[in-house]
């Protein structure tokens, strides 16, 4: 056997008992042998060296790679989140109800006086406004009811809504108003067209308001300005 | 057994994914301390590599059998070494004892491998051409007698392969050669 065989035997450790021991024998004889063996041990070395080396390199561009992939991934889905927050901010709808809400007074009694003479009796009308005034308006809807179906007093179904309107049965209320608008005097109009305005924009039937508030502006409701700023903010 | 341990088990037993998961847990840690050597990122990346390396070597080769201190002190000792080695700085005396205790040879071998040509050749080995990178990381990494290598790079004979490695092996003193 060859000298360079036994180096390659020893190399990948095939190496028989008895060729360990030429190869000692030669190694203590032959410091050229010796030599050889070692540089060959020592390429052995270097090349697991290098290829363990390479793995890790390898590894470490993946993971960087990853690590991009992941940090892009959190910038798009960042854009996503302001974008669409963005898009939110512009496109929500105005708060109809806050608006309602603010703008919404119960119309002021202005038939019957408050002060009462307390030896009298009440008549309906005046027990209706009492209700009212003392803002049981459940109670005063449904005597303001009464008397318009029962005596057919034009403002009664006006107050009627109202009361409703106030009792937050804003629908019922808008039935109500809906249903009288051509029959009652002209200074009810301009009030229920105003209520009206604002009632449809509570159920957030904005094109009903809008035609209602525009009717309001167009006239010389003293509302006008109310309705041409609530317009604005609806837009 | 403890995790460190299994962790030596497993190199031992020829587990290589150990090696990536031993190397993500510390890896930001060696980051920092290097930095405080004022060590540039890149190097610092490179040295701890090295550093995994030279772990991994010393493990599988048997040379660590089972740790006085944790795995990570023994990793970051190899590493304060080679920080030292790339800064050309001697530590000091200390410190060196310190580096020095936890990489003492156990001088099993029948004869020392001289560390600086081990580099050495490395280096030359990155400079060889692919085919005899191939043929070589066969024969001393995966231990392919000729036959299989014959078989596995398509050569026409086993004297072709012969011919072909010890060609590579005189291109490795050559440059060797030139480096001294």
């Amino acid at each position: 056997m060859s000298q360079s065989d036994l180096i390659e035997k020893y190399i990948q450790k095939r190496a028989t008992a008895g060729e360990l021991k030429k190869i000692r024998q030669l190694m203590e004889e032959d410091p050229d042998f010796k030599e050889e063996i070692i540089l060959q041990l020592e390429i052995q070395q270097a090349i697991k060296r290098e290829v363990l080396k390479l793995r890790l390199q390898q590894f470490e561009k993946r993971e960087i790679k990853k690590k991009k992939i992941f940090s892009q991934l959190w910038k798009i889905a960042a854009v996503f989140v302001v974008g669409l927050s963005l898009l939110w901010f512009f496109n929500r709808s105005p708060d109809y109800g806050r608006i309602y809400a603010a703008n919404f007074e119960p119309y002021p009694n202005i038939v019957v006086p408050s002060i009462r003479d307390f030896n009298t009796s009440e008549n309906d009308v005046e027990e209706a406004f009492r209700y009212y005034d003392n803002q049981d308006y459940k109670k005063a809807a449904a005597a303001f009811k009464k008397l318009y179906l029962d005596d057919e007093i034009a403002y009664a179904n006006f107050y009627y809504a109202i009361s409703l309107m106030s009792d937050h049965k804003v629908e019922k209320a808008l039935e109500a108003l809906e249903s009288s608008s051509w029959k009652i005097p002209k200074r009810y109009q301009y009030q229920t067209d105003w209520y009206l305005a604002l009632g449809y924009l509570k159920v957030q039937n904005i094109e009903k308001a809008t035609v209602y508030l525009q009717k309001v502006i167009k006239s010389d409701n003293p509302m006008a300005t109310q309705a041409q700023q609530i317009l604005m903010e609806i837009e | 057994m403890n995790k460190e341990s299994s962790v030596i088990q497993q190199i031992k037993s020829g587990d290589q994914k150990v090696v990536e998961r031993i190397y993500t847990e510390y890896k930001t840690e060696f980051l920092a301390y290097a930095l405080r050597f004022s060590v540039n990122e890149e190097d610092a990346v490179d040295i701890y590599q090295d550093s995994i390396v030279v772990l991994y070597e010393n493990i599988s080769s048997g040379k660590l059998t089972s740790l006085t201190s944790s795995l990570k002190t023994y990793l970051f000792a190899i590493g304060k070494y080679k920080i030292y080695n790339c800064l050309k700085v001697k530590p000091i005396t200390e410190e060196l004892t310190d580096c020095e205790f936890l990489l003492k040879d156990e001088g099993n071998e029948e004869f020392l491998l001289r560390e600086e040509n081990i580099e050495k050749v490395q280096n030359a080995y990155k400079q060889l051409g692919d085919k005899c990178r191939e043929i070589l990381k066969l024969f001393y990494y995966e231990n392919r007698t000729i036959e299989e290598i014959k078989h596995c790079l398509g050569y026409r004979s086993k004297d072709v392969v012969k011919s072909q490695k010890s060609r590579c092996i005189k291109q490795i003193k050559e440059i060797l050669l030139k480096l001294k």
